[in-house]
């Protein structure tokens, strides 16, 4: 049998704990482990860190867990059968992103440096229980620094890992050409009112954009016509 | 497809699928919301899904893949939004986690309960991809193959991004008595 050194050992240590060694390269292994303190210690390391790891608890789940997961999989099912009747919607599969079009122009300075919120001229539909991507196209004609942004969203709105934030502020610098803002949101309850994104550059021109959102058990109230282009400041 | 068959179909895979999403997650709506994910892509195949005789790999398989493409989606879309923002989507979800059934003295306890903290910190650090590797190998049992199976490369690969995982998760917890990087 191969006699082993402390730094084969060691490397070999992880296939000897998956048991994907060979018979010998096994026995050669096992051999050095017993007569070696170092190596021995290193193999109670990884073995110990395995158990942690298997240890880790799990959330208890309620009697009733499998229950609620299907019905609230039929209720998506269904709200996702309900839009795909709105044809003037494009139909997307969960998580599938959405491209919108249009244009707003946001001045900066007396140059002709601006950008433009490529704005959508459709209602956005979110189904209930659903998490829809909203794209909307930033377009700058030149690079934008330290750019002020704001969010705000309708009452039972709200983006994925923001849950009860009706308002988000951030900064960002806006590149040349297009700048893609993706936002991910879900419909808490009825929605049937605005989106707002105000968008402001360190110079202070400003420049607000509105879209209409609507959840899906609900037909919105307003006329609903494709194409409907929203007023450009 | 009648909603009867679909959920006897899957109905008794769910609670083994939630472990598996939430191990991949630590968050537990997440992983409620990945498990929705897996079943609204699987429904339009379950005429198939009949006829697959080990169903259980095979929503592995899926849930593995919607996984890494929700964390590829978020991670796009966090970048755009705010680099800064405060928000750890693998942070543990640790008030919703249960004490150990045993009875163990309140020290032992909270020595258990921070040693968990970390690891799974952790574990947050690494990527989506390794973090997947030691989940279902190290925590769920997956064999070699049935990984290549699951990740679609080969036994090999597997094993080498498998190690390199675990090195990694090992600096991360230096000074864990369990810890030791290797020389």
């Amino acid at each position: 049998m191969t006699t082993l050194s402390c730094q084969h050992t060691m490397k070999q240590l992880d296939d000897y704990v998956d048991h994907t060694l060979s018979h010998e390269q096994d026995q050669a292994v096992r051999a050095h482990i017993e007569t070696c303190t170092p190596c021995a210690t290193r193999l109670q390391q990884i073995t110990a860190l395995q158990a942690q790891l298997k240890a880790l608890p799990l959330p208890q789940l309620e009697p009733d867990f499998t229950a609620r997961q299907l019905d609230r999989f039929w209720q998506q099912h269904q709200a996702r059968r309900l839009s795909r009747r709105w044809s003037w919607t494009v139909a997307a599969s969960l998580l599938l992103g959405i491209a919108l079009g249009g244009g707003l122009t946001l001045w900066s300075g007396a140059q002709a440096q601006h950008a433009t919120l490529a704005t959508p001229s459709e209602t956005f539909i979110l189904p209930l229980g659903e998490v829809r991507e909203l794209r909307l196209n930033v377009k700058s004609s030149d690079h934008v620094p330290g750019a002020s942004l704001s969010l705000r969203l309708p009452a039972n709105a709200e983006l994925v890992d923001y849950p009860g934030e009706q308002e988000l502020n951030w900064q960002a610098d806006l590149k040349q050409g297009s700048n893609l803002l993706i936002l991910p949101l879900r419909a808490k309850g009825n929605v049937e009112n605005e989106l707002v994104l105000v968008v402001l550059s360190p110079a202070g021109h400003q420049q607000t954009k509105a879209l209409r959102l609507a959840s899906a058990t609900k037909m919105p109230t307003w006329p609903q016509s494709p194409g409907t282009a929203l007023n450009s400041i | 497809m009648m909603k009867q068959e679909f959920d006897l179909l899957v109905g008794p895979l769910l609670p083994w699928l939630f472990r598996l999403a939430y191990r991949l997650t630590n968050h537990r709506q997440d992983a409620e919301d990945l498990l929705q994910s897996v079943l609204l892509k699987i429904y339009p195949q379950m005429r198939e899904l009949q006829h697959i005789d080990q169903l259980k790999p095979w929503l592995g398989k899926v849930l593995y893949h919607e996984f890494i493409d929700g964390q590829r989606r978020q991670k796009r879309w966090l970048q755009l939004l705010d680099p800064q923002a405060p928000r750890n989507p693998a942070a543990p979800d640790v008030e919703s986690l249960m004490p150990g059934t045993e009875a163990e003295a309140p020290d032992r306890q909270l020595e258990n309960r921070q040693c968990h903290d970390r690891i799974i910190q952790a574990m947050s650090t690494l990527s989506s991809e390794q973090r997947a590797l030691i989940v279902l190998h190290d925590m769920e049992g997956y064999t070699m193959e049935e990984l290549a199976l699951t990740l679609d490369i080969p036994t090999g690969t597997v094993k080498s991004r498998l190690h390199r995982a675990r090195q990694r998760l090992r600096l991360c917890l230096a000074g864990e008595p369990f810890s030791e990087p290797y020389v």
